[in-house]
């Protein structure tokens, strides 16, 4: 393991999320745009708004003329850092070295991840896969070092390969000017004639240092991995909190699915690179009188999977009706819990039947805690209290062996029911009894019972009693 | 030549010959005793079959509702899977659970506060995959939601029970097995008034009764009982 680790060759991937400014604020596909930072026109637009005829660097009086709905943000530069950040937690779930490059990309160590994930393209078939859900359109590539990757990335790419030399030919045939290198410089190589890597490469490197300066020299070499090139790490902060504030006002509750939707793929990366669990997660909406609305969604058993959260979130808020309009949202993870691997591998394309636990968390969640109970048993004789719907049992005691009471209905109702007074009717016909249970003296609720098992004329058999003061009850059905 | 259809007759008439793309083989495969003889005969493949949402249709309780179905559950609770029980009409009362063999970590009930809400939750539970078998209560007139109870009972691959009024036997539905249970003073009596691959059945006596559950040994079964305060 330790050789292998040591022999294996560095391999990145890059994501660059090449419309995130407007994307973060966008909160459905559509017809969309984002203005420059003079507001007077668009500077990027999305699939929709290409589609539709607009297109970058379009004044807004043209882009409204062509299409008067489209919808236009102001940049908002803190809206896609925070989503950046959410989508560095987001690529924990692929990797445990996550390098933040606002505004708007992302660096992630794999060569360490492929064995768990089962070689590169299974990694990537993953990771495109989830991407496509969250709807961010990205270009990426993978590199032998951050710069190679970065570089092939913004160029557009889509490389997903491995090897040095495979990386290193791919980055002979790319333009000069995709180099991230001062205006001056770029001009300096076009005016000698050079246009790909592979023309400087062919220059001795005196000549480049002497020519371009040693800086240019030390760029190459960090791009080919003569260099090294540290990069500074994302870390996940201690808590989940993640806050997202729309650029319009929501009205209906179920729209407020697709942000969180993001936010919990993010949630799920935080978790499965922290081997936790979530237990409960606390949902707030931000109203526009400023008000809060809190929602305390909880998980049986934990669970670090975005769709039975999302799920969950669903059930909760088909349920809520908005008495005013939502400005914005947050989710906070409360409760963890460290997670057994395996069963709850996030990468098992396999997943089958869903968690037990998911289930009854789901049921909980529409219909309320109290509304799914397990039935047990108490020792007691006294009906009422043999039986119990519990939701959090009390420390069961193993192996206890209490007379199990024989001759006792499938159905005991709520309260026994009041059938006469002395005289039981003729339609009633006693069958075996009495059996006098009589306890509860050491507390409140003392009784003194002679059941029997009786027939009714149908051919049904009750569970009856006297009490005390000879009134007849039916206790419970025979069914 | 008449006998030949005779026993042709006879074997369809059992129900055991399974005139689709099922073999009878893999069916009875697929199927669980009910554990009286009498009601196996009544049912294709001598059993309650898997995925299957089967209806129970009697006038009040008493009439043997739980009695046919508790050797199931007691077989069916040992497994992984939850038993759920969906609104019933009064408390599944845990001692006679128990005597039955039924392993009580199993089983939840559930109470829904609506119509709509009890059949999203059957629905649910039918498919989820997590439950290996799903009991429920449904008033009358609710053919369109049968149909897509028997869907998610063959996604989930669960065993459905849904216990409905007996004036609901004229009514259409989609379940492919209905049962009439009557009470009768030595059991109950079960008619098939429907059941896939087999024609309707007239009533048989199902010797379930009181005393089947008074003789039952206590410590017959897996059960664990939890002790909650104290007794003499």
């Amino acid at each position: 393991m330790n050789r292998l680790a040591t022999e294996r060759e560095s391999l990145w991937l890059y994501l660059h999320f090449s419309q995130l400014a407007l994307e973060a604020q966008q909160l459905e596909a559509g017809i969309a745009g984002l203005l420059d930072t003079r507001g007077q026109k668009l500077e990027l637009c999305s699939y929709d708004a290409v589609q539709a005829g607009l297109e970058p660097g379009m004044a807004i009086a043209t882009a409204f003329s062509i299409c008067p709905e489209v919808e236009l943000f102001h940049p908002n530069p803190e809206r896609v850092q925070q989503q950046l950040e959410a989508l560095a937690l987001w690529a924990g779930s692929f990797s445990a070295q996550v390098v933040l490059y606002p505004p708007e990309g992302l660096l992630l160590e794999v060569a360490s991840m492929l064995d768990y994930f089962g070689g590169l393209n299974n990694l990537w078939q993953q990771m495109e896969q989830r991407l496509k859900r969250l709807g961010f359109q990205v270009r990426y590539a993978t590199g032998h070092t951050p710069l190679a990757a970065r570089l092939l990335a913004r160029a557009g790419r889509s490389l997903v390969i491995e090897g040095r030399a495979s990386h290193r030919q791919v980055l002979q045939m790319l333009p000069l000017s995709q180099l991230e290198l001062p205006a001056k410089q770029q001009d300096q190589l076009r005016g000698m004639g050079l246009l790909r890597l592979e023309q400087l490469h062919a220059l001795p490197r005196d000549a480049i240092s002497s020519r371009f300066g040693v800086k240019l020299l030390d760029y190459l070499d960090r791009l080919e991995g003569r260099r090294p090139d540290p990069q500074v790490l994302f870390e996940p902060p201690p808590i989940f909190q993640q806050f997202h504030e729309f650029s319009r006002e929501i009205e209906h509750s179920l729209a407020l699915l697709f942000p969180l939707r993001r936010i919990l793929e993010a949630l799920a990366g935080y978790l499965q690179r922290r081997e936790l669990l979530a237990q409960q997660l606390i949902l707030t909406l931000v109203e526009r009188d400023g008000g809060h609305q809190q929602h305390d969604i909880g998980h049986a058993s934990g669970s670090a999977d975005d769709e039975t959260w999302l799920e969950l979130c669903k059930l909760r808020l088909e349920q809520v009706k908005l008495q005013q309009p939502i400005l914005a949202l947050q989710v906070e993870v409360e409760r963890f819990k460290t997670s057994q691997q395996q069963s709850y591998d996030l990468f098992d394309s396999q997943r089958h039947a869903e968690d037990p636990m998911d289930l009854l968390s789901r049921l909980q969640v529409r219909l309320g805690e109290a509304a799914v109970q397990p039935v047990t048993l108490c020792a007691d004789h006294r009906p009422e209290q043999s039986w119990q719907l519990k939701q959090h049992p009390q420390k069961a005691v193993d192996n206890a062996t209490m007379p199990l009471p024989k001759g006792r209905p499938g159905w005991l109702l709520k309260s026994p029911q009041r059938i006469s007074q002395h005289q039981l009717p003729p339609h009633i016909e006693l069958k075996t009894g009495p059996e006098r249970i009589s306890s509860g003296w050491w507390d409140a609720q003392q009784v003194r019972r002679d059941y029997y098992i009786a027939r009714w004329a149908d051919g049904r058999h009750g569970w009856l009693f006297r009490d005390a003061q000879g009134g007849w009850y039916l206790h419970g059905w025979f069914g | 030549m008449a006998t030949e259809t005779g026993s042709l007759h006879k074997l369809l008439h059992k129900g055991e010959v399974w005139r689709g793309r099922q073999a009878a083989e893999q069916l009875r495969h697929r199927c669980l005793s009910s554990g009286f003889p009498q009601l196996d005969a009544l049912l294709p493949g001598q059993g309650w079959q898997a995925s299957q949402l089967v209806e129970l249709l009697y006038s009040d309780e008493g009439s043997g509702e739980l009695g046919v179905l508790l050797p199931l559950l007691a077989e069916l609770s040992q497994q992984e899977r939850w038993v759920l029980w969906v609104d019933p009409p009064h408390i599944p009362y845990a001692p006679a659970l128990l005597g039955a063999g039924v392993n009580l970590d199993r089983v939840q009930v559930v109470r829904s506060n609506s119509r709509r809400d009890r059949l999203w939750c059957l629905e649910q539970s039918l498919k989820s995959g997590c439950c290996s078998a799903v009991l429920g209560w449904l008033p009358a007139g609710q053919e369109k939601a049968i149909r897509r109870l028997q869907v998610a009972a063959v996604e989930g691959d669960c065993r459905g029970f849904l216990f409905r009024h007996s004036r609901c036997q004229s009514q259409h539905s989609a379940a492919p097995c209905r049962l009439l249970l009557e009470p009768h003073p030595e059991g109950v009596t079960v008619s098939a008034l429907k059941r896939r691959g087999g024609w309707p059945l007239p009533p048989r006596l199902i010797p379930v009764s009181p005393v089947v559950s008074q003789t039952a040994e206590p410590d017959a079964g897996p059960a664990r009982l939890t002790l909650v305060g104290t007794s003499t």
